[in-house]
């Protein structure tokens, strides 16, 4: 009952699922297994009808199972391993952010689940059918994926207006054309570029363009949406603006995607999830607040945001608490995992923000398991407005810290008190 | 339900990739055997009859051809004229793309087209234009300034300064090449990341000395192969120098294996294609040495980012910049069309222009004759049946090697380069030997021209229509398949919109090329199946020179008016605005 109303109320929406749905029909009588455990499954229905409408829910949109995705290296080199024995899960209504430097198999996994790129190994999932599996010999083509996609420079098609552009996945759906026209000034309206659908490509601006790829990677209410690092050809300015459009997009439409970029601060302002890759792997998988506040190794602790780090080693480690040898001398560490013994060497990190500076005489004093303090020389004070960023050489290390804008007004040479709290000193081990 | 949705879709949709394109292979795979056969079956068939004329291995008739006393000096006429032709055509072909692709001495997008310009106007019209310019008896330009010359006192001797000697061919030579050349280097040099030229000028290195010393190298291998295309064109070259060369007694080889076939009875076919051969290996050897040189010296890298780069500023030396482009232009097509239309409207040609004279009576004699419009519509309906058949096949050859990327599309890329590898004239003999008699007797009909026009300009059109296809970014392909599109949909409504522009430009050039084609014509046309050249040919043999002018100007207005229309109606309508992105 509850589906036929939402049949009813979501119409172009349905309309092209029925298309689609004779796609599923069609693999039905095909051979692979695969789709006929798809059309088995009770709640096929809901699936199709409510992928992007939706927020929340527990059933997995994604799921990527043991992904391997090599290249040929050409003539007399190796073989590149580019996605390493992946698994990922994509929830109903969740952004998925994979970041990572170049390099690190982000686009190309990104490109797997879109079909565009042929893995090796391992199995893709979509919305509860496999288009993709090793085990099967199933390959599903890009075009029978049901998905959107937004490509880092667009991709809009030159010759075609606007109109032409957002219709093409309703038109390859096989949509009739007034419900494609409602639906297409509708969401065009939605994304603030409407009245613009007989203009090309061309004569838009960089923003308005990517509105209109947003609006086609929309339009035809796919089950996922994914991002090839959308922003990353424009200017810094509009690209905050733009990722903020993008959140609320998100909160209004509920769509569930995978996002690639190697920007950390655009991961961290989009991700329900952040997925932290290196050399072809995921490294960590968490939210946003944990992956900064808690990473799970060095390098993910160095690539997202700013951190001090100190070599050392642990000693006498009692009740997940530890004092670790430092260059900068003996310090507390808390928090540790049960695994961690004397002897193990690692890091002691620290976040700049969580570093406290002051003038040496105002300074309270500090109680011994509260953190250590030193004296230590201001080498440069950088002024960036609403923070300054001071580096410091503390006994011949250097470290930065991350003052108010208006909290600190010294220079160059100053000597001042830096407080390390044992609250925010972490233990990454090697 | 379920059942008649699976009986009306092709089962290709939901199989595996490698499977999925196997029905649209088919028309691919034909196409492209039957390109290999028209390509490879001519030059298969030199090396044969060159080997083995009766059979059995013969090297008889290579000694009777080589043995031959004139062949030498030909063979040393041509060397000279192709090395003076590489040597000037190349240095002034790339600069001028450098001028147009690099530099502020261009003005608007149109000037790009300028040093092409002269393509327009077949080489045998531009021959003949400047014999009407440039003869020291009764030329328009020349006979003004020899009585000059001679008022001031000056005892100069006509013939010292004629277009009919050394000076004059190679002239008319480099004229001719310049543009091939520039086609190649404007493409390099358009591809070229401009920092590679700001981060010098940045460095404080002249205008001058960035040229030479960062942009030309960095397109060294475009100017390699355009250099190696300039000898093999050279040496192909039949229309300049059956006109000005006979004229001069210089005597090369293009029109010495004219000779062997049509001035001696029976024609000395084997020794013909003895030279044939021999020319292919000194090429393919020449082609090796280049493409050694070209892969141990690098290639330019290409910028990422589609933006338009800064233009070098030529300062005062703008408008000297753009006025040597215009001379050449007016030098190449705007001089020896005005003389061809001069002396198609006299009654005979003569230096002095009457206006009372004028008259369009050599047309009309012209299109009262059957020889002349045969001729006309062979050429006019050959033209247009190797253009549309060449651009077509490479596009679909061009779009299947995408498809197909890596080494397979490099293969396919060559194998649609191989007739540039081989002289107009030789592959004519090729075709001529492999169509013309048993078991096909193609000799003397419309289709054993079309057959060697279609092999001789795949690579012009693969050329085009390749860098179209390569300019439509992978993404917008990529995008069309996510949003639900089959492959067919994709290459219809995505792909060929986007290439047409690129068709219609290799559309264009190989018409007005094959228009006034006069190297395979020499020996494939004939009595039977005249075409534009073969008539310009008997006219220039039977001295009727305004009928001559009257072909000459008719070919290069109709030539002009149809590139001209097919790149207007081509032009892209979305690049309206300049910052075109996506």
């Amino acid at each position: 009952m509850d589906i036929l109303s939402k049949y009813q109320t979501t119409r172009p929406v349905s309309d092209c699922s029925v298309q689609y749905r004779a796609d599923y029909v069609i693999e039905l009588n095909k051979k692979t297994e695969t789709s006929r455990r798809y059309v088995a499954r009770p709640n096929r229905e809901e699936d199709i009808l409510t992928a992007a409408t939706s927020p929340h829910g527990n059933d997995t949109i994604v799921r990527v199972s043991h992904l391997t995705k090599t290249y040929d290296g050409g003539r007399g080199r190796n073989a590149v391993l580019a996605v390493n024995d992946v698994d990922l899960d994509v929830k109903r209504g969740e952004l998925v952010v994979l970041l990572g430097p170049s390099g690190c198999g982000k686009t190309t996994l990104l490109r797997c689940v879109a079909g565009l790129e042929k893995p090796v190994h391992g199995e893709i999932r979509i919305n509860g059918r496999t288009v993709y599996s090793s085990h099967d010999k199933t390959y599903v083509v890009p075009e029978q994926r049901r998905i959107g996609m937004m490509f880092q420079s667009y991709a809009l098609w030159p010759h075609m207006t606007v109109f032409q552009n957002v219709a093409y996945p309703l038109a390859s759906a096989g949509m009739d054309k007034d419900t494609m026209r409602e639906r297409v000034l509708e969401v065009l309206d939605r994304l603030g570029v409407g009245g613009m659908e007989q203009r090309f490509p061309s004569e838009l601006s960089g923003g308005q363009q990517q509105r209109v790829a947003l609006a086609r990677a929309l339009v035809g209410s796919p089950s996922v949406i994914l991002f090839d690092e959308p922003l990353s050809n424009i200017d810094a300015k509009v690209r905050r603006k733009l990722r903020r459009e993008l959140r609320d997009l998100k909160m209004q439409t509920g769509f569930s995607g995978i996002y690639v970029t190697h920007d950390q601060e655009e991961a961290m302002e989009l991700a329900d999830t952040l997925a932290v890759m290196e050399n072809g792997r995921i490294v960590q998988l968490a939210t946003a607040r944990q992956v900064y506040e808690h990473p799970k190794s060095i390098y993910v602790a160095e690539f997202v945001g700013e951190i001090n780090r100190l070599q050392g080693r642990l000693e006498s480690v009692s009740n997940s608490q530890a004092t670790v040898s430092t260059p900068l001398g003996p310090l507390p560490v808390q928090g540790l995992p049960a695994t961690a013994k004397s002897g193990d060497s690692g890091w002691v990190v620290i976040r700049p923000e969580s570093v406290a500076v002051e003038a040496p005489h105002s300074a309270s004093p500090l109680a011994p398991e509260a953190g250590a303090r030193f004296t230590g020389t201001v080498q440069d004070a950088i002024y960036f407005g609403a923070k300054q960023e001071l580096h410091l050489d503390v006994r011949g290390v250097p470290i930065t810290a991350w003052a108010a804008g208006t909290a600190w007004t010294g220079g160059h040479g100053d000597a001042v008190a830096v407080t390390l709290p044992a609250a925010s000193l972490q233990w990454i081990p090697a | 339900m379920s059942a008649s949705f699976a009986t009306t879709v092709p089962p290709r949709h939901t199989a595996p990739a490698n499977s999925r394109l196997s029905a649209g292979w088919l028309l691919p795979a034909v196409l492209m055997l039957a390109l290999c056969f028209i390509v490879f079956y001519p030059l298969g068939t030199i090396v044969v009859r060159a080997i083995a004329p009766g059979g059995a291995v013969d090297f008889s008739v290579w000694e009777n051809t080589l043995k031959e006393p004139t062949l030498l000096n030909a063979v040393r006429n041509t060397a000279l004229l192709a090395v003076a032709t590489t040597c000037l055509a190349v240095p002034i072909g790339v600069f001028f793309a450098w001028l147009i692709e690099r530099t502020d001495a261009r003005w608007g997008s149109l000037s790009r087209l300028l040093p092409v310009i002269p393509l327009l106007l077949p080489p045998v019209a531009m021959a003949i234009g400047w014999l009407f310019l440039a003869d020291p008896r009764a030329g328009f330009i020349a006979r003004p300034i020899v009585a000059g010359l001679q008022a001031l006192g000056l005892p100069i001797e006509p013939a010292h300064i004629a277009i009919q000697s050394w000076p004059g061919m190679i002239f008319l030579y480099t004229l001719w090449a310049v543009p091939h050349v520039y086609v190649i280097a404007a493409a390099a040099f358009s591809g070229l990341d401009p920092s590679l030229e700001e981060a010098a000028r940045m460095f404080g290195k002249g205008r001058l000395r960035c040229f030479i010393g960062v942009s030309l190298p960095a397109i060294r291998h475009a100017v390699g192969s355009a250099a190696l295309m300039c000898v093999i064109s050279s040496i192909g070259l039949y229309s300049i120098a059956a006109l000005i060369g006979s004229a001069a007694k210089i005597e090369v080889l293009s029109v010495y294996i004219y000779r062997l076939l049509h001035f001696a009875y029976p024609p000395r076919t084997a020794e013909a294609v003895v030279l044939g051969l021999l020319l292919m290996l000194l090429i393919a050897a020449m082609w090796l040495l280049q493409r050694r040189i070209a892969s141990r010296t690098g290639h330019a890298q290409i910028g990422g980012m589609g933006v338009r780069p800064n233009l070098l500023t030529l300062g005062a030396w703008r408008w000297p910049a753009r006025i040597l482009v215009l001379l050449y232009v007016l030098f190449t097509s705007v001089l020896p069309l005005l003389a061809l239309v001069i002396v198609s409207l006299q009654p005979f040609w003569r230096p002095q222009i009457r206006l009372s004279d004028l008259s369009l009576d050599n047309f009309i004699e012209f299109s009262a004759s059957d020889a002349a419009r045969a001729g006309i519509w062979n050429s006019s309906t050959l033209a247009i049946c190797a253009s549309t058949g060449a651009v077509l096949a490479a596009g679909l050859i061009a779009i299947i090697a995408r498809h197909l990327g890596g080494r397979r599309e490099k293969a396919l890329g060559v194998i649609t380069k191989i007739p540039t590898a081989v002289p107009h004239i030789v592959f004519a003999i090729g075709v001529l030997i492999a169509f013309g008699f048993a078991p096909f007797y193609l000799n003397g009909s419309w289709l054993i021209l079309l057959v060697a026009y279609l092999a001789l300009y795949l690579p012009t059109a693969s050329i085009a229509t390749e860098a179209s296809v390569q300019q439509v970014g992978n993404q917008l392909t990529e995008a069309s398949r996510i949003f639900g599109a089959s492959a067919l949909r994709t290459f219809r409504s995505v792909q060929l919109p986007l290439i047409m522009p690129g068709l219609a430009a290799g559309w264009a050039s190989i018409f007005a090329l094959a228009l006034g084609e006069l190297n395979a014509a020499a020996i494939l046309s004939g009595p039977h199946n005249p075409v534009i050249g073969y008539l310009i040919l008997s006219s220039f043999d039977n001295g009727t020179y305004s009928q001559l002018a009257a072909i000459g100007s008719l070919i290069g207005v109709v030539s002009a008016v149809a590139v001209s229309a097919v790149l207007l109606l081509g032009r892209p309508r979305f690049n309206r605005s300049p910052s075109a992105t996506g």
